[in-house]
């Protein structure tokens, strides 16, 4: 395998598999650069002197580019390296992949408009049908392609797509009038198995924006929901995300040993600052209305903020010694930030300035607390807490 | 194991989707056509086109006849209706028409029909609402449709009822 950038990297790796079509003339030139790079090393003594030392060596690109403009290696050898850092068959095998990705969307979209449309020269079974059909045959194609293969996982979440196309063409056709939000609900239930055992990141990120919609909708169409109950509704939708946040964290003990294990598919960090954006983007609107109202606010709206700000205080520790991590505690700073400006202007029109005065001092405070939040952000950059997790 | 879950997962997406298309159908084929007076408004929606929204006369007498209701017995408001169905009279063209409130175990007379409905109390002005509030159509028909005056209503046997068109002033459905 190449090596990744800033990892030990041993120059003396056997010839990996997927280079055997390779002309005899790279063999012969590579054969003389190795050659070549034994007798440099001989002629320079302050040089490794044995391929035990070179182990330790960490190799990139910019290692490469230094060494040849010292002289150390000659420009044959620097592109032959190259190619041992960055072999072209990955970016073959990335364009395949974009590309099968891209399509895969791109016909999911067409057939999503294509009866967004609601064609009534086509027969309302013959509609149904069509649909149907897609639905079991890309569950079988998903059944029969290898679990781990991006096209078998790609057919799965086309299957889960086409289960939603069905149910909004069934709206259609027999104006159910449904609210919306029992449409997205029965769409969550019907593809919860498959996103369970699909673990296909896409998948599961459409499973999580389809819970969260059909969830948001449903509370906010109740009937007599007052303001009081909006704040602590945001508060328990907060919740519900963060509930998912912590069976993340709980099943993914080690994210960099994660490779192979059941929840292996969960490793990517962005799946954790997606959900903590999930989170925070219901919280902000909790503390807001409360910020907002913080003289003639009830009880329970100033109870679900004072909540709201456990829970931000919550993540911020998790995030700073529990697992560390920059980026997580960027989005919470960033919230905090607005939420303390918001503050402050609010205080200062209702109470202290007229408009000038309030935002002479608010742009003062802007510029105080992003400062400060990117000061603070920089230095735990510096002392790099963050290192055991930037690998994955 | 895995693998086989994929099919296994399908049979319940299959049940459910095909018993929904079944129930309808059913509602569709055997129901007994009424037309509903409406009072039309028209938005779009992402996953579904163009559609139009329905408000139905007899909702809106319906509403009114609540509101009396509810200013008589101020207590009605909490408890709601004792049966979210409403008897609709029918007159020779199977036009329908808001009568009173169904009472559990009324008898009704030939002419008279139920149709069920939703109770949504704080919801705005109207506490009743006739589903569905909405008609879909193919994008670009809105023209067509604007003609609308009844809604084609198919009506199971307890208040179940289905939207299966619009029609003009001349009772005929509109199909552009």
């Amino acid at each position: 395998m190449p090596c990744k950038r800033r990892t030990p990297c041993r120059l003396s790796l056997k010839r990996p598999q997927f280079w055997a079509e390779d002309t005899a003339r790279q063999r012969e030139s590579a054969t003389t650069a190795h050659q070549r790079n034994a007798s440099a090393m001989e002629s320079k003594p302050e040089g490794p002197s044995s391929f035990e030392l070179l182990k330790s060596v960490s190799i990139d690109r910019h290692l490469l580019d230094e060494l040849t403009a010292r002289g150390t290696i000659d420009p044959d050898l620097r592109l032959e390296s190259l190619g041992w850092l960055h072999p072209g068959h990955l970016w073959a095998r990335w364009t395949m992949v974009m590309l099968m990705a891209f399509g895969a969307g791109l016909v999911l979209a067409g057939i999503v408009f294509f009866f967004a449309f609601n064609w009534a020269s086509i027969p309302d079974l013959v509609k149904l049908g069509l649909i149907e059909c897609a639905i079991i045959l890309t569950a079988l194609g998903a059944w029969l392609l290898p679990q781990e293969a991006l096209p078998g996982r790609l057919l799965l979440l086309a299957a889960a797509v086409l289960t939603g196309v069905f149910l909004a063409v069934f709206g259609q056709i027999y104006q159910t009038g449904a609210d919306a939000w029992q449409f997205f609900a029965l769409w969550v239930v019907l593809i919860t198995l498959w996103t369970a055992i699909g673990r296909f990141l896409p998948l599961w990120v459409l499973w999580l924006l389809l819970a969260n919609l059909s969830f948001y909708l449903w509370w906010s169409d109740q009937p007599g929901l007052e303001d009081d109950h909006t704040s602590l509704m945001y508060l328990v939708h907060a919740l519900a995300n963060g509930a998912v946040l912590l069976a993340r964290e709980w099943l993914l003990p080690d994210p960099v040993e994660a490779e192979g294990e059941a929840f292996g598919w969960l490793a990517p960090r962005w799946t954790r600052w997606l959900l903590l954006a999930a989170m925070l983007s219901f919280l902000f609107p909790t503390l807001m209305i409360w910020i907002a109202n913080w003289e003639t606010a009830s009880a329970s709206v100033a109870l679900s903020a004072l909540v709201a700000a456990g829970i931000t205080l919550v993540l911020f520790l998790a995030f700073r010694f529990w697992r560390p991590d920059v980026p997580a505690l960027a989005m919470e700073l960033l919230m905090v930030c607005i939420l303390v400006i918001m503050a402050v202007a609010i205080i200062m029109f209702d109470d202290i300035f007229a408009s000038l005065g309030t935002t002479f001092f608010t742009a003062i405070a802007a510029v105080a607390c992003f400062g400060g939040a990117a000061g603070y952000l920089r230095s735990l950059l510096a002392r790099g807490i963050d290192e055991q997790e930037a690998g994955s | 194991m895995r693998r086989h879950l994929v099919l296994l997962a399908l049979l319940p997406v299959l049940a459910v989707l095909n018993y929904s298309l079944f129930e309808r159908e059913t509602l569709r084929r055997g129901g007994e056509l009424v037309l509903l007076e409406l009072a039309p408004v028209d938005p779009r929606s992402l996953m579904q086109g163009d559609y139009m929204r329905l408000r139905y006369e007899a909702e809106q007498k319906a509403g009114a006849a609540w509101k009396r209701l509810t200013e008589e017995d101020p207590d009605l408001e909490t408890r709601g209706p004792t049966s979210r169905k409403i008897v609709l009279s029918l007159d020779d063209k199977a036009r329908a028409r808001f009568d009173r409130f169904h009472r559990e175990g009324e008898a009704l007379t030939p002419q008279e029909r139920l149709l069920s409905f939703r109770f949504l109390p704080d919801k705005g002005s109207n506490s009743i609402r006739i589903e569905p509030q909405s008609f879909f159509f193919q994008e670009g028909h809105g023209d067509q449709f604007s003609a609308a005056r009844f809604g084609m209503m198919h009506l199971g046997s307890d208040g179940d009822h289905m939207l299966v068109g619009l029609a003009n002033e001349a009772l005929s459905e509109i199909r552009p």
